[in-house]
């Protein structure tokens, strides 16, 4: 069970390991950017597929997509020095709840 | 904009391909896995396209909010799957996220005259 938490951890840092990548590669012209988005995302599809064999899939959709928008947000802000605004916070903090009610209840 | 249009144009080619991905049946059928292929990695690729014009914290979160609601969406209209009326205030909410989050920056009432919301400096 554990074994399943730690995939699924695992999987959304490589999934924000992907999409920094996929930002750093320019429309994927740059090969060290483009190599890590093709490394990172594949692992995270394999340890999410590894998670899936034990963890519910509405629960690890709506943890794996909510955790990696926000630590993709922090990243954002961060390492690319993005700004978020009061309003666009909100935005987010309203969206991930959304993924998250749909994907545990009923 | 241009990123803007490769968003939405990602995230239609990604809603295309989990249509796909259903109709596979695990992969079992050819022509939709061939399908999932295609949809995704035009999805990534225009994604990474849009990228180039966008802050990474806004345009992920416009992905993954816009693409869940999608697939609810389809999967509602194409494959009759249910949706209480708790999912549906819940898909509701998200819509209301998006619509709060692509608006940010553009009002008068934010941070001071300079914020701008998940835009490169």
């Amino acid at each position: 069970m554990i074994a399943a938490y730690l995939f699924l951890a695992g999987s959304i840092v490589l999934e924000v390991f992907g999409s920094t990548m996929l930002k750093l590669s320019n429309g994927f012209t740059r090969l060290f950017p483009s190599a890590g988005v093709v490394a990172g995302y594949g692992l995270a599809f394999y340890l999410v597929a590894r998670a899936l064999q034990t963890l519910p899939l509405g629960m690890l959709y709506a943890t794996w997509s909510g955790t990696g928008t926000v630590l993709t947000a922090v990243v954002g802000v961060l390492f690319f020095r993005e700004r978020l605004n009061k309003q666009a916070l909100l935005g987010i903090a309203m969206l991930v709840a959304g993924i998250v009610g749909l994907n545990i209840v009923p | 904009m241009k990123s803007s249009l490769y968003l939405a144009l990602a995230i239609a080619c990604e809603a295309f391909g989990s249509v796909m991905l259903k109709l596979s049946d695990g992969f079992a059928k050819l022509l939709p896995t061939i399908g999932v292929a295609a949809g995704f990695l035009t999805a990534f690729f225009l994604f990474s396209l849009s990228l180039k014009g966008l802050a990474l914290s806004t345009a992920y979160a416009v992905w993954s909010g816009v693409g869940t609601a999608l697939t609810v969406v389809l999967g509602v209209l194409l494959f009759q799957e249910a949706l209480s009326p708790a999912r549906l205030s819940f898909l509701l909410l998200l819509v209301a996220g998006i619509v709060v989050l692509t608006r940010a920056g553009t009002e008068a009432k934010s941070d001071g005259p300079d914020a701008s919301a998940g835009k490169t400096p």
